[in-house]
């Protein structure tokens, strides 16, 4: 039974990055905007940073891997036959509340990966097209970090300096410019200096459980504030289960239960997807009816499809001097993007992007998943001495290409509180990805050995860091082998948008934040453009 | 909560994870199976589960030598028992204090440099390294 039925304007689903800013936008332009947001507020106390169990807590109960959580708001994703395990959360803000924040735009080839490297497709749209969208969105987020990178295009400067990179940032800087190698300081989603009412970072180095001090720009403190104050409205506790058709086609509402298990139907004219790849992708496939049989916007078959999780390694590198490395921003000190681009000397297309980290207290020095055994006895007491303050983490991100058989799909065994399929991961990691980050392990080493460093760590291969997915409901010019168009609108259904990952054509090697924002803040303009019409622009 | 059998085998499988040394207590030197436990188990009650299975399988073991039993672990399995055994050792004081691990504090940033400003200048000099998408 529904009850407290109501009608909005524009309807967005989930009040993460891209649905905080699709609602800041459409607030200031006068839209009756409504998010429903399955999850709750967090407040700076509530994360573990600053309490003495935080590397306990962290993970557990701040873990992002929401199977491991285990909140009541998380639902489960059967992950076995996926090689990556998802990382997110559900919860104002989503997943900003736990990323390490590193605040990368892509590449103009990123975007022109088939017309440059004959692999993937292109985008149908070029990073000119995204770059407004990118700077307009850092006014509104705050980004730390210098404009110059020679790896990019020019770009304006950001709206403060870059956090300090650090005793280790500064060893690797000056290996890189040794070696002739690139690398920049981090650009990171997180304030160097007091900013709209925040105060700025304290390099507690506990990013990845929440920011004790709001100096992380997650979505909850740097966005959602002005869209509330704007006129937006966030409903909490609203679990999206439906998204509602009408017979001319169109999204007509959706259905909601709350906290208390009871059902709401909301009706608007326009609804914008901001689930996060996985929860989108599984409402528009529990969204199946007589009308969208294989789910809503799946005339292409291919929602669900074509998904991409970053492959990731790691690499420690043990100096012999104490830095106090487990302090420091978990964001990234600095960053390279030397190997970002196809060389046709690799063994591989495409390419990696490498961030430098601390490397955490002692806990994290002892239990730090490398390859091998775990260590026990004088070698554990070894491991944690010469970890402890002494490293720092190079990071490794491979650019992933979407291939049709990795998925996402409801499973026909397991089911969820509406009895639909629980969302199921099937990821293969490709050759490759296997062989760049083999290459690219390897010259991390060559890295590190510049800098003086004689023993390094490493993990191959990290199936626990799938903080990515995307590509799942992928952009494209034609309706037949796309799901969403380059204003992220539906192809299938005109007043439906999908603004979250899961529309990336390809997955760069970079962070995908700022590039989901930037697309959300793009479609959103061309919905205030032509507010009234549902008529695709293109397609 | 673990009794006083349980609470003497987790003593002995800590003891063989972390010995004591020339520099660090060995962990039935901190009591690790008294407060220390209590204290870990209070932040993560999800783990008691696992290792009263773990304690079980220990005690169930045919040799009773922790080390073997340590040894014949599945990487899981031991990967969780390291996690319980260091988890609780670290986040008590002595151990803290012995490794220099202060925790983590909050340090207010300085008006300073970033780091490195000249080295940026000069990759700043270089040629453009991206690729152009026309």
């Amino acid at each position: 039974m529904t009850t407290n039925n109501y009608k909005t304007d524009a309807l967005v689903i989930g009040g993460g990055l891209s649905g905080a800013i699709s609602s800041l936008q459409l607030a200031r332009a006068g839209v009756e905007v409504t998010c429903l947001e399955q999850g709750d507020w967090t407040t700076p106390d509530d994360y573990p940073g600053d309490k003495a169990d935080f590397e306990l807590r962290a993970l557990k109960q701040w873990h992002a891997n929401p199977n491991v959580r285990d909140w009541p708001v998380d639902y489960r994703i059967l992950e076995d036959t996926s090689d990556i395990k998802p990382l997110l959360f559900n919860g104002v803000g989503g997943s900003t509340i736990l990323f390490s924040a590193h605040w990368m735009r892509f590449l103009p080839s990123d975007f022109r990966v088939k017309s440059l490297d004959g692999v993937a497709d292109d985008w149908p749209i070029k990073y000119e097209d995204l770059a407004p969208y990118y700077d307009a969105n850092e006014i509104d987020i705050g980004v730390s970090g210098i404009a110059g990178d020679p790896a990019y295009p020019d770009r304006p400067e950001y709206q403060m300096p870059p956090l300090p990179i650090q005793p280790w940032g500064e060893k690797l800087a000056a290996a890189h410019s040794r070696l002739d190698w690139h690398w920049w300081p981090g650009s990171n989603a997180i304030l160097s200096r007091p900013y709209a009412n925040r105060r700025p970072c304290v390099q507690r180095s506990t990013c990845r459980a929440g920011c004790n001090e709001g100096a992380k720009s997650s979505a909850d403190r740097s966005l959602w504030p002005t869209a509330i104050q704007a006129g937006a409205k966030l409903q909490t506790g609203a679990r999206v289960s439906r998204i509602l058709t009408n017979d001319k086609g169109l999204a007509s509402g959706v259905l909601f239960a709350d906290r208390d298990g009871n059902t709401h139907k909301v009706e608007a004219e326009i609804i914008i997807l901001a689930g996060h790849a996985i929860g989108s992708t599984r409402l528009l496939l529990k969204s199946a009816n007589a009308q969208f049989p294989d789910g809503l916007a799946n005339s292409s078959g291919q929602v669900g499809r074509n998904l991409m999780m970053h492959p990731l390694a790691r690499v420690v590198g043990l100096f012999d001097e104490d830095m106090t490395s487990w302090q420091g921003h978990w964001g990234q000190s600095i960053y390279s993007m030397e190997f970002a681009e196809t060389r046709a000397e690799h063994d591989f297309v495409r390419g990696g992007k490498w961030n430098l980290a601390p490397t955490g207290g002692p806990l994290t020095a002892a239990t730090y998943p490398t390859d091998g055994k775990p260590v026990i006895g004088e070698d554990l007491h070894d491991r944690v001495n010469n970890w402890l303050g002494r490293s720092a983490l190079w990071g490794v991100t491979a650019e992933d290409l979407p291939e049709a058989h990795n998925r996402l799909l409801l499973d026909k065994d397991e089911f969820d509180e509406d009895g639909d399929g629980l969302p199921r991961l099937i990821y293969k990691t490709s050759e490759n990805s296997r062989r760049m980050l083999a290459f690219m392990t390897d010259r991390v080493k060559e890295s590190f050995a510049a800098a003086g460093v004689t023993k390094t760590l490493q993990q191959s291969f990290a199936p626990d860091a799938g903080w990515h997915p995307l590509g799942t409901c992928r952009m494209g010019k034609s309706p037949d082998s796309s799901v969403v168009n380059k204003w992220n609108q539906c192809h299938d259904i005109a007043n439906l948008y999908i603004v979250d990952g899961s529309t990336f054509v390809t997955s760069s090697s970079v962070n995908p934040a700022a590039t989901i924002a930037a697309l959300a803040r793009r479609a959103v303009d061309k919905i205030i453009r032509e507010r009234g019409s549902s008529t695709r622009t293109d397609s | 909560m673990l009794d006083t059998k349980q609470r003497k085998l987790f003593t002995e499988l800590s003891n063989v994870i972390l010995p004591g040394n020339l520099e660090q207590p060995a962990a039935q030197d901190i009591d690790i199976a008294d407060e220390p436990l209590d204290l870990l188990l209070r932040s993560r009650p999800d783990l008691e589960k696992n290792l009263l299975k773990q304690l079980q399988n220990y005690c169930d073991a045919t040799s009773n030598d922790a080390l073997s039993y340590i040894q014949s672990l599945e990487i899981t399995e031991l990967r969780n028992l390291i996690l319980i055994v260091c988890a609780t050792y670290y986040m008590h004081p002595v151990v803290k204090k012995n490794i220099g691990y202060s925790g983590q504090q909050a340090i207010p940033l300085g008006r300073g440099g970033f780091g490195a400003e000249e080295l940026v200048m000069e990759m700043m000099e270089k040629p453009k390294t991206y690729r152009c998408a026309d």
